[in-house]
């Protein structure tokens, strides 16, 4: 028998506690996962930060010992990164593997696992991609997203957290105006058994890695991937159906909008990561005479960074020499003295562009998007290798 | 009773010494009576003495004060002018309406103590009769107070800054419980410099002395009363601390080996180290969770938003920097960053720094787990040795 849609809150000062408590609230661990069965838990781990921008290692930890204590034979923790960042780095040297394995878990660094290749019958745009073997293999999946504000989807809640499953490659497919609908494709192959959203420390503002903390203090659980998403968003102050991801996935059958709902009610206000790339940034100027949305979103990811931390840095973009950021294809002609042609449309555009210097980042879109802040960082003069050490240092 | 007997004639005989004093010898540091709270046996007798210098700092060098002890029929309205008591005057009720009527207009500020907090001062007296803990005595008759103000058994009027920065800090008990019952790894003994520079010693009984000047207190006490929550007051307190340090504001005794090393970091490296901590602490993890070990001692310090949030003391069997992390993660939450200063750079600092304070660059004088690169990145530009000295005289005391 089908199980009737539901999300379960549970709000309280331990992390541990509120994990327990929501899935308590749900039916308990043992209504998903049944003895002798293998279980991969996707939790949001894409960088080597830690909460609020990745999940907190005390809610994996909990939902791996639940999982034994329902009997469960083996349990995997995986994800795969950001482009750019090894899971090694994520995993390992964040303490995350010794805490997790502690509590029996066997940790698959994704990016030196296997892979197969796996066809979405009814996927609309992304119909061929590879998941990793572990999942697969796996009798039941938990997906464990993080709250967070995010620049390019709204919020980044468990349907967004499938990016993580995916190798470098297939994460830049579709990074555009298809982005939503690629989740959902995603979701039409394999639907999580359970969710989980950490939302005790959460991100607002300029998401998914320059925010701002805000403190919910709770956690979430539920059967179905599109209410848990759709009753976070609107728990951040978003209209639910404005999130593409939540609104696509329901009218695809991915899941309900309509759910039993267990716990207090929280209704928080949190800062729009919304932003349009400005025409002129002190004395950088930004072209796209004809759009371009896949660069234009790697552009905006890594252009989040210089505007939420502009003003602690309190950096002088005034200071710089003229410089011409074009991120699509031009029609007219422009002057600079410096021109960074950002994605392979705005470099086809090269003779509309007189400048002394120029800068090329190649591919539909730029995918490296931490090669592009790095990149950016240098030609805006700030040292964001040593991002933090700079900031530090003087 | 017997105890309360004992605490109204020793005030009375405190006060009636104090007020001969100031009139006859003109000792500018024994100027007023602060019958507060009775805290005058003799072990406590400097409390007194700061209360007095804090108080006349905020209510004027003139000044007409009532105290009414509240249940014990007892009253006392003192006069001073230029800091001196120049008269005082007992009076047999607690009535206010009496008091006022017979004092008409007279009295500028209003202080009143009920029977019930003298009691628990009482209580909490014992208990140090008991264990001599004066640090314990303090901070829990600070917390005391702050409830007995916040319950009404302790009322002054008119409303004055100090009784704002009172109000303030009432309103953050909630916030920050932990932070206030830890409050005692925090107290230092204090020597107030005066106008001809002689000090008054307020021994808390800890290890260290902070000497500050007179107008160092009003201004931290100016800041703070600006602060509108247990965060702000941390972070103006920080930066109070990096303010005093720069500019030679107080001195610590004994020359506990870190203070040099704060000093000199604070005079070459650091500027906008609030904004800095905010910013890595923001980037790192949010909030950030550190676990410093030094000598067997471990403390947990919460930073959120560069500010710092919690502090606790814990606890563990474990040797291995890495056990440790595992088992006080499983215990208390999961720690972002455990530090441990390495013994042997401890006592090589310790018996160097002394002499070559302004070349010993305090590096490597720990280890730290999980080897996180961005801890490694952040490691390179002295940051944790910043949090390690901050907190060693602390988890030393």
């Amino acid at each position: 028998m089908k199980m009737k849609s539901k999300v379960a809150c549970f709000k309280g000062n331990n992390i541990k506690e509120c994990t327990r408590k929501s899935i308590e609230l749900l039916g308990g661990i043992g209504k998903f996962i049944k003895n002798g069965e293998t279980v991969f838990i996707k939790p949001n781990l894409m960088a080597q930060f830690y909460s609020p921008y990745i999940v907190d290692a005390d809610v994996i930890r909990v939902v791996v010992e639940q999982c034994y204590n329902a009997g469960a034979k083996k349990v995997y923790v995986g994800d795969n990164p950001m482009v750019d960042i090894e899971s090694k780095e994520v995993l390992e040297y964040t303490g995350y593997k010794d805490y997790l394995e502690d509590a029996g878990a066997e940790i698959v660094l994704l990016d030196e696992n296997r892979y197969v290749k796996v066809y979405s019958g009814n996927a609309k745009c992304f119909k061929e991609f590879s998941l990793p073997e572990k999942l697969i293999k796996s009798d039941k999946y938990i997906n464990i997203a993080k709250m967070k504000t995010h620049v390019l989807t709204g919020v980044t809640l468990c349907m967004k957290n499938q990016q993580g499953l995916l190798q470098p490659d297939d994460k830049i497919i579709c990074h555009d105006y298809r982005l939503s609908q690629k989740f959902v494709d995603m979701a039409l192959f394999r639907k999580p058994n359970l969710c989980v959203v950490d939302a005790f420390h959460c991100l607002e503002g300029y998401g998914p890695m320059f925010g701002d903390l805000k403190k919910l203090n709770c956690v979430l659980a539920s059967n179905d991937i599109i209410s848990i998403d759709h009753c976070c968003s609107k728990m951040m102050g978003f209209d639910p159906l404005e999130i593409k991801t939540t609104r696509l996935g329901y009218e695809q059958g991915i899941g309900n909008i309509k759910y039993d709902y267990i716990g207090p009610r929280i209704t928080e206000s949190f800062k729009k990561p919304w932003f349009n790339i400005p025409k002129k940034l002190g004395n950088i100027r930004f072209y796209s005479q004809i759009p371009d949305k896949g660069s234009e979103n790697i552009l905006k990811l890594s252009l989040s960074l210089f505007i939420a931390y502009s003003e602690t840095f309190k950096y002088e973009f005034n200071k710089l020499k003229d410089l011409a950021v074009v991120y699509g294809g031009l029609n007219s002609k422009i002057k600079a003295h410096t021109a960074l042609l950002f994605g392979d449309m705005a470099i086809k555009s090269r003779n509309m562009v007189k400048a002394k210097h120029f800068i090329e980042f190649k591919g539909n879109p730029p995918a490296h998007w931490l090669k592009v802040i790095q990149q950016l960082a240098k030609t805006f003069n700030l040292n964001i290798i040593g991002f933090m050490a700079s900031a530090l240092e003087e | 009773m017997e105890y309360e007997k004992k605490q109204w004639e020793a005030w009375k005989k405190f006060t009636e010494l104090s007020a001969k004093i100031s009139k006859g010898e003109k000792v500018r540091n024994t100027k007023i009576t602060m019958p507060f709270i009775p805290l005058i046996q003799s072990d406590f007798y400097e409390f007194n003495e700061l209360f007095r210098d804090i108080v006349l700092t905020f209510f004027g060098e003139d000044a007409s004060m009532l105290t009414i002890l509240k249940g014990y029929k007892k009253s006392l309205f003192e006069e001073i002018q230029d800091g001196y008591v120049v008269s005082y005057k007992w009076y047999d009720t607690d009535n206010v309406n009496i008091l006022k009527k017979e004092l008409k207009g007279r009295v500028k500020l209003f202080k009143q103590v009920d029977k019930r907090l003298i009691q628990d001062l009482e209580k909490l007296y014992n208990i140090y009769c008991k264990n001599k803990n004066k640090k314990e005595f303090l901070t829990r008759s600070i917390i005391l107070l702050l409830e007995a103000y916040s319950n009404g058994r302790l009322k002054i009027w008119p409303k004055n800054e100090l009784i704002k920065f009172a109000d303030r800090l009432k309103t953050s008990l909630n916030a920050g419980p932990e932070l206030l019952a830890n409050l005692q790894n925090y107290i230092v003994n204090i020597n107030i410099i005066g106008e001809n520079n002689k000090g008054v010693l307020v021994n808390t009984g800890s290890r260290f002395t902070v000497e500050l000047e007179r107008d160092t207190i009003i201004k931290m006490l100016e800041e703070l009363t600006q602060a509108e929550d247990m965060k702000q007051i941390s972070n103006k307190f920080f930066n109070f601390v990096l303010f005093g340090l720069k500019h030679n504001k107080f001195k610590v005794e004994p020359n506990f080996f870190t203070w040099p090393i704060v000093t000199w970091f604070v005079n070459t490296k650091v500027v906008n180290l609030e904004e800095k901590t905010r910013l890595a602490t923001k980037m790192f993890a949010n909030p950030l969770r550190i676990l410093f070990i030094i000598e067997k001692k471990m403390l947990i310090i919460e930073i959120e938003d560069g500010a710092i949030l919690n502090i606790k003391q814990v606890e563990s069997n474990k040797e291995e920097l890495e056990k440790i992390w595992l088992d006080i993660s499983k215990n208390y939450g999961f720690i972002h960053l455990a530090v441990k200063a390495r013994e042997d750079s401890f006592k090589y600092s310790k018996s160097l720094l002394g002499k070559l304070q302004l070349f010993v660059k305090p590096t490597k004088a720990y280890e730290f787990y999980p080897k996180n690169q961005f801890v490694n990145e952040i490691a390179k530009k002295n940051i944790l040795d910043i949090l390690l000295n901050l907190a060693l005289p602390f988890i030393s005391s």
